[in-house]
C-alpha cells in the first residue's frame, strides 16, 4: 500500500512540473522587422506628373508609379494630413504634395523614408491653388483614405538624412513648392520680434514675417512662415537671433509661404542685422525743413530721401501721443522735425536719444499748426503713419546718446523749431497760478504761461489732455523747464515730455510789475501829405515792452467815441526805443521805417490820439476826448506836436504844458520830412 | 440500514456538491468581479460516511435558494439582494482577506485551492456568524487546520470551455498523525492558451501547505502556507456596432505576434501568504485562537500605452465605420465600407506593425506597461469563543491590521524601440511632467513611470457576539467597532499638482461602530421564523478616500462612513419532504460613494479626462427571496427559487469632477439627478424551476430552467446633473426637436436607463460514480446555456458625451459614436471532470 501511494505520488509530482515548465507563456520573441524591399518600377517622375494636372481634378487610370522621400512630418502640428515628397534627398528636382485622411503618419512614414506611390486610382487637382494628389469623390479632391494608404503607398528600405536645398526667398519658383528649401541669413522681422509661433489662447494660423540678409547685412527680401494653431510648440516664443531656416515652400494661389516641420528647423543663433547698418542720411534737416514753400510737400518714390535724427520726445506720460519729434543733433541741434505715427507707446521702440532713420519715400511734409510735421497723405495735408506701415518709414538703430537741450536765457533771439530746450528762471505766470497742466477734469489740452522776472516774453507750455500729468496742479515754484521747442503763432510753446522736465529749484518770484513807460512823443500832420501823417511813440523805460494787443485810438472830430478798435501794435518796444505808426505815404517822406503802416492814422489836426494797454488800459492820451481840437490851443492841423524832452511819463490826462503844438492856423505850418523828427526826440 | 445509509449519502453528497463557481470579468467600468464564485467540485465525498465536516459542508450549503443563485443564476451575474462583491466577508483562519483598497475579496489568492478550502464557516445575510461580524451578505470562514482535513489523496482532471480549459489537481491530507503531526498539500494548475472568449490566455498554479503540531488536547499551532499565483488575459466590453460586426466572442485586446496569441491587458495576481495559528482549548467552555498573518507580492494589469501615434485600438471610435458615417449631410461610404471590412478581416492589435513604427522612430511610440500594486499586509487576530451556560455562548474577536502598498506603472516591453519619454503629452509645458523632480525623463523597460505613491493603512477592529439557544428561540446579538487610519506618500511630484502630490499627505483617520440581532422563532419543529436587523456604519476603503491617488493627496469632499439599516424577515418550513424558505429583506444605504474615471466632453463647455465622484448617495435594496425544495420521490427532487428585488437609488447624489481644470470648489457640478434609477449590473428579477434525478446505481442528473430578468446597464451620473441641459452660462440648451427650452420630459425621454433582454437559461449536471477497492473514481458534467443563448450580462453608458448638444447629435445617428457598451454572458459552456480518490 505505502509503495503503491509513493508511486502515485511521483507520477501525480512529475505530472505536474512537465505541465508547469510548458505553460509558461510571458515573453514573447520580438517579430522580425524587414522592410518590404518593395523595390517596384517608377513609371513617372514627379514632373511628368505635375504635367498631368489640368482644369479640376484628373484621376490615375493607369498604372502609374513613382518614389520619392519624405519631406514633411505632422508630429508637431504643421502638416496635418498633408504629405510632402521630393524626388531625391538631395538636390531634388520636383516634389509632390498628397493630401492624406491619415493622423500621425510621421509614425509610419518617417522623414527622408522613400516611398514609392502608386497613382492608379488616386487623382491630380487643386486645393486652394496648391497642385495636390488625392482622391477623386463626386469630382472634388478629398483626402487619401486611411485604409488605402498601404496600398498605395510602399515603404523602401532606404532612409536617410534628407538634405536642404539653399535658396533665397527672392530665387524662388514653382518647382520648388513642396521640397526642403534651407535658407540661410534669415531672422524674423523686428515687428513680429516678442511673438510666439502661434497664439496660445486660440487655435488660428498665424503668419510670421521673415527677413532674408545678404551676408554683410546690405540687403534683404522677405517671405512669409505659416504656423498652425494645433501645433505643440505655439506658446513658445519665436527666437529673436539671425541663422539658419529649413522649411518646406507651399503655395497658396499666387502667394508662397514656408512651413517648418519642428522648432528645430529654425537655428537662429547669429546676431542679427539691422536694416539701420545699412542706411546712410541723404539729406539735413536743415535742408529737408528748406524745402518746404508753404504748402503741402509731397516726397515722391524715387527721390529716396533719408533723414537721420534723434528721438527728443516720449509718450510715455501720454503728452506726446501719435506724435515724434527728431532733431537732427543730439546736442547743439539746429533743426528738428515731428512726425505722425499711429504707434501707442512708441517710446518703448523709439527711446529718447535714439538715433533713428526716417526714410521719406511716399511721405508728405506740411506746417500743421506750427509745427513742421511729416507724415502720409491725409485730406490734404499729413496724417498718422500706420502702426504696420511704421517699419518701412522709421527704422530705429541701436545707436542711443544722452541728449542734452540747449540752454536758454533768451528767446528772442531763439528760432531754432522742433528742437530740445531748457528755458532757465521761467515760472508760472501770476494769472495761472494754482491751476492744473490743463484741467483739473484733465478733459482738454491747454496752454499756460510762463514768465521770467524781467522778461516781457511769455512762453506756453503746452499739455494735452492725455498725459497723465494733465490733471496735476502745475508746480509753483522758479527755475528750470525742458521740453520740444516750437512757435505756434508767433508763440513760443514748449511741450513736456514727463513731470521731470519741470525743474523748478528756487522759490516763486513775485515779479516786480512792469509799469510800461510808453508815451506818445509826437505826433505828424505834414501840410504837404495828408497821407504821411504818423504818431510817434517812445519807450522810456528801462525794460522791453511786448506791445502787442496794445492799441492806438483816435476819436475824430469831437467824437467821444474811438473810431473803431484802432490800430493794434504788436511786437516788442524795447527800452528807449521808438514806435511808428503812420500813414501809407510815410515811407516816401521820411527815410526812417515806420513800425506800422494803417491809413488809420489820418488825424488831421482836431482828432484825438489815445494809446491803451493790451487790456485796455489807457497809457497815454493826446487832446481832449469830446473836444473836437480846432481851435483849440492843441491843435495841431497841418503841423504836428512834440512831447517836450523832459517828459518821461505817459499820463491819462491830457497836459498841454507837456507839448509844443504847431498848426498852420498859428502860422506853424510843417512840411515833411524836414520839420519831424520820427525816431528822434 | 447500510444500505439505506449508503442511499442516504450519495443523495445527500448528490444534492450538495454543487457549486460551479464561475470567474467573471470586468463587471465594473474599472474594477473587476462583482460577483466571483470558486471553483470547485466536490462531489467524491467518502460516501460511506458523514463526517463532522460534512455535516457542517451540507449545514452551511444545503439552502437551494443559495445553491441555485451561485449555480444556475451566477453566469447572469445575478447579484444576490443586489450587493456589491464587497459586502462578502471572506476570510481565511478568521483572517479578513477582504483588500483595504476596495473592501472586496481578491478571488486570485486562493483560486485552484478548492480540495482544500472544502472546510468553511458559512453565515448568510446578517444573520449570526461563527466568526466575525461580516458586512451585509454574509461571511464565509475557510478552516484549512491540517488535521481536520479528512485522510487521502486526491487527483482529478478537469476539461473545460470557460475562463481555462484544462486544469488538474492533486492533493494530500494525512490527517492526524501519532506524535501530533497533520499536513495538508495540494498543487493545482489550470491553463488555457485561450478561454471563452477570443484572445485570453490564462494560466495559474496554486501550492498550498498546511503543518500542524498539537501538543497534548490544549496547544495546537498550525502553519498555512499558499500561493496561488493567476494571470490571464481580459476582454473587452462592446458595442452593438461592434457585436454586430464581430460577434459575442470577440475581444479587441490581443492580436498574433509570430503565430502566439498576446494580449495587451494581462492581469496578474501573484500574493503568496503565511499564516501561525495558535489554537488554545483553554477549557471545555473557552477556546482561544490567536493567528498571525502576512501577505505581500503584487498585483499587476497591463495595458498598451502610445504617443504620437494612432491609437491602437481597433475598435477605436475613429475606426468604426458610425465614424465616418457621422455627417449625415456628406456620409463617408467608402471609408465605412472600408473600415468595416478592415474591422471583419482584421480588427485584432497588429503587434507587428507597432514593433515596426518603432523601430523606424527614436523615440518608442508604443509600448506595453502595466499598473502595479505591491501590498504587504500584516494582521494579528486573536479570537475567544466562550461558552458561558449550555445555552449562552460568547464570540469575541480583535485584529489589528497593517498594510503598506506600492503603487506605480512600470514599463513591460518598449515592443522593439529604444526608449521614450516619460511624458504625458495631452498637457502643456510643466503639466505634463508625471514627476517634475526628474523631468524629461528617458525610460526603457523595467523603468517606473506615470505615478508612484505610497498608501500606508493601520486598521483595529473588534467583534463580541452573543448566542443563545434554547428549544424555542434561538437569537443573538452583536456589536462591532472599527477604526482606519490613511496616509498617502507621494513619491513622484505631479506637474498637474505640483504642490499636492509629493511627500507625506494628511493622515485621514475614520471611525465606525455596528450593531446587528437576530431572533429565531421555533413555532414548531417544521415551521421557523427568523427576523434579523442591524445598523452599520462602514468605514470609507481607499478607493473612496482619495478622488485620484495617481496624481495627488486629494480627498473626496465631504468624506463620511457609508451607513446602512438592514433588516430581513424569514419564515422556514420543512418536513421530511419539503424545505422551503421565504425570505423578504431591505436594505437602504446612506452615504454611499462611488468613484469612477471617464473622458467626458462637455462639463461646463470643456472637455477632459476627469474623475468623477458621486457622494452621500441614498441607495435602496428591497425584495423576496422563496426557495422550494420538495422530494417527489426517493429518487426524484424538484427544486423551485424565486429572486425578486428592485434595488435602486434612492435621492440625487452630490457630483464632483476632478482634474487638473476642475479643482477646489470647482470640482462641485451639482446634483445628479438619480433617484429611481436603477443599479445596473444584476438581474433583479430571477425565477428557476428544476429537476433531479438519483440513480441508486450511482449515478444522478439534474436540468433546470432558468428566466432572468429587469437587468438595467450602469448609467453614467454625469449625464444626470444640470450640466446636461444648461451650457456653461447657466442658461438651458434648446431642444433639437422642437426649437424652444429643453423639457424635463424630454430630457427623462433621451436619458431612459436602458434594460437588456431577459436570457432564458436551460443547464444540465450529470455524474457518476465508481467504487474499487478504496479507491473512488467520479465523473462529472455540467452544462450551462444548453440552448446557447447570446445574450448581455452588463453594460454601461459612456460618459463622453456630457451635455445635450454632443449627446443628441450622437443619439441621432443610425448607429452612436459613443454608444453603450456591454459584456456577454457565455453561450454554451460545460465542465468535465474526472476525479479519483484514494
Amino acid at each position: 500500500m505505502k509503495k503503491r501511494k509513493m508511486k502515485q505520488w511521483f507520477v501525480n509530482g512529475s505530472l505536474f512540473f512537465a505541465l508547469c515548465a510548458c505553460a509558461n507563456d510571458t515573453s514573447f520573441s520580438v517579430p522580425e522587422i524587414l522592410c518590404d524591399d518593395n523595390a517596384l518600377e517608377t513609371t513617372h517622375t514627379m514632373e511628368q506628373i505635375k504635367g498631368m494636372a489640368g482644369f479640376g481634378v484628373r484621376e490615375f487610370t493607369e498604372d502609374v508609379v513613382i518614389s520619392g522621400y519624405v519631406v514633411s512630418s505632422d508630429r508637431d502640428g504643421n502638416f496635418y494630413k498633408t504629405l510632402m515628397l521630393q524626388d531625391a534627398l538631395e538636390n531634388p528636382m520636383s516634389a509632390l504634395r498628397f493630401a492624406v485622411d491619415h493622423t500621425e503618419y510621421h509614425a509610419t512614414y518617417e522623414l527622408g523614408r522613400k516611398v514609392f506611390v502608386k497613382l492608379k486610382g488616386l487623382a491630380i487637382g487643386y486645393h486652394y491653388g496648391h497642385l495636390t494628389i488625392g482622391e477623386s469623390r463626386g469630382n472634388a479632391l478629398e483626402n487619401i483614405s486611411s485604409f488605402l494608404m498601404e496600398q498605395h503607398f510602399l515603404k523602401n528600405c532606404e532612409r536617410g538624412m534628407m538634405v536642404p536645398k539653399t535658396s533665397r526667398f527672392s530665387q524662388l519658383n514653382e518647382e520648388d513648392t513642396g521640397m526642403l528649401l534651407g535658407f540661410p541669413e534669415v531672422q524674423f522681422h523686428p515687428q513680429e520680434l516678442q511673438k510666439t509661433y502661434a497664439n496660445t489662447d486660440n487655435t488660428q494660423t498665424v503668419e510670421l514675417k521673415l527677413q532674408q540678409w545678404t551676408s554683410n547685412c546690405s540687403g534683404q527680401e522677405e517671405i512669409i512662415l505659416k504656423n498652425s494653431g494645433f501645433t505643440n510648440f505655439k506658446s513658445q516664443q519665436i527666437p529673436s537671433k539671425k541663422g539658419e531656416l529649413t522649411a518646406v515652400l507651399e503655395k497658396r494661389y499666387g502667394d508662397y509661404y514656408l512651413v517648418v516641420r519642428s522648432t528645430k528647423d529654425v537655428f537662429f543663433e547669429e546676431v542679427r542685422c539691422e536694416e539701420s547698418t545699412s542706411l546712410e542720411p541723404t539729406i539735413t534737416m536743415t535742408d529737408l525743413r528748406a524745402k518746404y514753400e508753404g504748402k503741402l510737400l509731397e516726397f515722391g518714390v524715387d527721390k529716396n530721401f533719408i533723414l537721420e535724427g534723434f528721438v527728443i520726445s516720449s509718450d510715455e506720460e501720454g503728452n506726446f501721443n501719435n506724435e515724434i519729434f527728431l532733431q537732427d543733433t543730439a546736442e547743439n541741434p539746429t533743426a528738428g522735425i515731428r512726425i505722425l505715427i499711429e504707434l501707442e507707446n512708441y517710446f518703448e521702440k523709439y527711446a529718447m536719444g535714439q538715433k533713428v532713420y526716417v526714410k521719406l519715400n511716399k511721405l508728405y511734409m506740411d506746417r500743421v499748426n506750427g509745427k513742421l510735421t511729416v507724415g502720409i497723405y491725409k485730406k490734404g495735408s499729413v496724417g498718422e503713419i500706420s502702426e504696420g506701415q511704421l517699419h518701412e518709414f522709421l527704422i530705429g538703430t541701436l545707436e542711443k546718446l544722452d541728449l542734452v537741450p540747449m540752454e536758454i536765457a533768451n528767446l528772442a533771439d531763439f528760432s531754432r523749431e522742433n528742437v530740445l530746450v531748457s528755458l532757465l528762471d521761467v515760472q508760472l505766470s501770476k494769472e495761472e497760478k494754482g491751476k492744473a497742466f490743463t484741467y483739473f477734469s484733465g478733459e482738454e489740452t491747454a496752454i499756460r504761461f510762463l514768465e521770467s522776472c524781467g522778461e516781457y516774453q511769455k512762453i506756453g507750455v503746452f499739455t494735452r489732455e492725455t498725459s497723465n500729468f494733465s490733471d496735476q496742479k502745475f508746480p509753483i515754484g522758479n527755475g528750470k523747464i525742458t521740453g520740444v521747442f516750437y512757435k505756434q503763432n508767433s508763440l513760443p510753446i514748449v511741450q513736456l515730455r514727463n513731470l521731470e522736465d519741470v525743474s523748478f529749484s528756487q522759490e516763486y518770484e513775485d515779479c516786480p510789475v512792469i509799469i510800461p513807460q510808453i508815451l506818445i512823443t509826437e505826433i505828424a500832420d505834414p501840410d504837404n501829405s495828408t497821407g504821411a501823417r504818423f504818431v510817434e511813440l517812445y519807450n522810456a523805460g528801462s525794460h522791453s515792452i511786448d506791445v502787442s494787443g496794445w492799441h492806438l485810438k483816435k476819436y475824430i472830430n469831437g467824437s467821444k467815441f474811438a473810431s473803431g478798435e484802432g490800430v493794434f501794435l504788436n511786437g516788442v518796444l524795447d527800452a528807449k526805443a521808438f514806435y511808428i505808426v503812420a500813414g501809407a505815404a510815410f515811407s516816401s517822406f521820411f527815410e526812417t521805417t515806420a513800425n506800422l503802416t494803417d491809413s488809420y492814422i489820418s488825424g488831421n489836426g482836431d482828432d484825438v490820439y489815445e494809446l491803451t494797454d493790451s487790456y485796455g488800459e489807457r497809457q497815454d492820451i493826446y487832446g481832449i476826448i469830446g473836444e473836437d481840437g480846432s481851435g483849440k490851443s492843441w491843435e495841431y492841423t497841418d503841423g504836428g506836436a512834440t512831447r517836450k524832452k523832459t517828459i518821461d511819463t505817459p499820463t491819462g490826462d491830457f497836459d498841454f504844458a507837456e507839448w509844443e503844438v504847431f498848426s498852420k492856423t498859428n502860422g506853424m505850418a510843417k512840411i515833411a520830412p524836414q520839420d519831424f523828427s520820427p525816431g528822434f526826440r | 440500514m447500510k444500505k439505506k445509509n449508503a442511499l442516504f449519502s450519495r443523495t445527500v453528497v448528490a444534492v450538495c456538491f454543487v457549486f460551479v463557481f464561475i470567474d467573471s470579468e470586468g463587471q465594473t467600468t474599472n474594477t473587476e468581479g462583482s460577483i466571483v464564485f470558486l471553483e470547485t467540485e466536490d462531489f467524491l465525498e467518502n460516501l460511506h460516511e458523514a463526517s463532522v465536516n460534512l455535516n457542517g459542508f451540507l449545514e452551511a450549503n444545503k439552502e437551494v435558494f443559495l445553491k441555485t443563485a451561485a449555480f444556475s443564476f451566477g453566469q447572469a451575474r445575478f447579484k444576490t439582494r443586489g450587493y456589491n462583491s464587497e459586502e462578502n466577508t471572506i476570510s481565511i483562519n478568521g483572517i479578513r482577506m477582504n483588500k483595504l483598497w476596495d473592501g472586496r475579496p481578491q478571488w486570485s489568492n486562493w483560486g485552484g485551492l478548492n480540495h482544500v478550502l472544502r472546510n468553511q464557516l458559512f453565515s448568510n445575510g446578517i444573520a449570526a456568524s461563527e466568526t466575525s461580524f461580516g458586512r451585509l451578505a454574509g461571511t464565509r470562514d475557510y478552516i484549512t487546520r491540517a488535521s481536520q482535513y479528512r485522510k487521502g489523496s486526491f487527483i482529478s482532471f478537469g476539461a473545460t470551455n470557460g475562463s481555462y480549459r484544462t486544469r488538474m489537481m492533486a492533493s494530500y491530507f494525512s490527517g492526524l498523525q501519532k506524535k501530533g503531526w497533520a499536513i495538508a498539500a495540494s498543487l493545482s494548475i489550470r491553463s488555457a492558451k485561450e478561454g471563452f472568449t477570443e484572445g485570453t490566455p490564462y494560466r495559474a498554479w496554486a501550492a498550498f501547505l498546511a503543518v500542524e503540531k498539537k501538543w497534548g488536547v490544549k496547544h495546537s499551532l498550525n502553519l498555512t502556507a499558499f500561493y496561488t499565483p493567476n494571470r490571464r488575459g481580459k476582454n473587452a466590453p462592446i458595442t452593438d456596432e461592434v457585436f454586430k460586426i464581430k460577434g459575442r466572442r470577440y475581444n479587441s485586446y490581443w492580436g498574433f505576434q509570430n503565430g502566439t496569441i498576446r494580449n495587451a491587458r494581462v492581469k496578474e495576481v501573484a500574493e503568496p501568504v503565511l499564516m501561525l495559528t495558535h489554537y488554545w482549548d483553554f477549557s471545555k467552555r473557552l477556546r482561544l485562537q490567536t493567528t498571525f498573518f502576512s501577505q505581500f507580492g503584487k498585483i499587476t494589469n497591463s495595458r498598451l500605452g502610445y504617443q504620437n501615434t494612432v491609437h491602437p485600438d481597433p475598435t477605436y471610435y475613429k475606426k468604426m465605420p458610425s465614424y465616418f458615417l457621422r455627417n449625415t449631410d456628406n456620409p463617408n461610404f467608402g471609408d465605412a465600407y472600408l473600415a468595416r471590412k478592415e474591422l471583419q478581416e482584421n480588427g485584432q492589435i497588429n503587434w507587428r506593425e507597432l514593433y515596426e513604427v518603432n523601430v523606424n522612430n527614436q523615440e518608442a511610440h508604443y509600448y506595453l506597461y502595466e499598473d502595479v500594486r505591491k501590498e504587504n499586509s500584516f494582521q494579528i487576530r486573536m479570537q475567544i469563543d466562550y461558552r458561558l451556560n449550555p445555552k449562552t455562548t460568547y464570540l469575541g474577536a480583535l485584529f489589528f491590521q497593517k498594510s503598506k502598498s506600492r503603487n506605480f506603472a512600470r514599463i513591460q516591453d518598449v515592443l522593439g524601440g529604444e526608449g521614450l519619454f516619460d511624458l504625458d503629452y495631452f498637457a502643456e509645458g510643466p503639466q505634463r511632467q508625471p514627476n517634475l523632480l526628474t523631468p524629461d525623463k528617458w525610460v526603457a523597460k523595467g523603468a517606473i513611470v506615470k505615478y508612484h505613491y505610497l498608501l500606508l493603512s493601520n486598521l483595529v477592529s473588534h467583534f463580541s457576539q452573543v448566542n443563545y439557544k434554547s428549544s424555542k428561540i434561538e437569537g443573538f446579538a452583536a456589536f462591532s467597532m472599527e477604526q482606519v487610519s490613511y496616509q498617502r506618500i507621494g513619491i513622484f511630484q505631479n506637474g498637474q499638482f505640483p504642490e499636492n502630490s509629493h511627500g507625506t499627505g494628511v493622515q485621514n483617520k475614520f471611525s465606525s461602530a455596528s450593531l446587528k440581532a437576530g431572533l429565531l422563532y421555533k413555532i414548531s419543529g417544521n415551521h421557523l421564523l427568523n427576523l434579523n436587523g442591524g445598523i452599520f456604519s462602514q468605514v470609507p476603503f481607499l478607493n473612496k478616500v482619495y478622488s485620484n491617488s495617481r496624481v495627488n493627496h486629494n480627498f473626496v469632499p465631504n468624506l463620511e462612513n457609508e451607513k446602512k439599516i438592514a433588516g430581513e424577515l424569514s419564515y422556514l418550513f420543512r418536513n421530511p419532504r419539503i424545505n422551503s424558505k421565504f425570505t423578504l429583506y431591505g436594505t437602504h444605504f446612506f452615504k454611499s460613494i462611488e468613484n469612477s474615471f471617464a473622458y467626458a466632453d462637455g462639463i461646463r463647455g470643456k472637455a477632459d479626462f476627469v474623475s468623477i465622484l458621486l457622494t452621500n448617495i441614498e441607495k435602496k435594496h428591497i425584495g423576496l427571496e422563496w426557495g422550494l425544495e420538495v422530494e417527489l420521490s426517493n429518487t426524484f427532487q424538484l427544486n423551485m427559487v424565486v429572486a425578486l428585488g428592485r434595488f435602486a437609488y434612492a435621492n440625487a447624489p452630490n457630483m464632483y469632477v476632478e482634474s487638473d481644470q476642475f479643482t477646489g470648489e470647482n470640482r462641485f457640478i451639482g446634483k445628479s439627478f438619480l433617484k429611481n434609477y436603477k443599479l445596473g449590473g444584476t438581474p433583479k428579477k430571477a425565477y428557476s424551476i428544476g429537476f433531479q434525478y438519483n440513480d441508486p446505481k450511482y449515478w444522478w442528473v439534474g436540468v433546470n430552467a432558468n428566466y432572468l430578468t429587469d437587468n438595467f446597464i450602469q448609467i453614467s451620473p454625469l449625464l444626470r446633473t444640470k450640466n446636461f441641459f444648461l451650457d456653461s452660462d447657466g442658461v438651458p440648451f434648446n431642444s433639437e426637436v422642437t426649437g424652444v427650452q429643453l423639457t424635463n420630459e424630454e430630457i427623462g425621454g433621451l436619458l431612459r436607463q436602458e434594460k437588456l433582454s431577459a436570457p432564458f437559461l436551460v443547464n444540465l449536471v450529470g455524474g457518476k460514480s465508481w467504487k474499487w477497492n478504496e479507491a473512488y473514481l467520479g465523473l462529472f458534467l455540467s452544462a450551462n446555456n444548453l440552448f446557447g443563448t447570446v445574450y448581455k450580462t452588463g453594460g454601461f453608458e459612456q460618459a463622453r458625451n456630457a451635455n445635450y448638444p454632443s449627446f443628441y447629435v450622437d443619439k441621432k445617428l443610425e448607429t452612436a459614436l459613443f454608444g453603450n457598451k456591454y459584456w456577454y454572458g457565455k453561450t454554451t459552456s460545460y465542465f468535465l471532470i474526472l476525479s479519483y480518490r484514494f
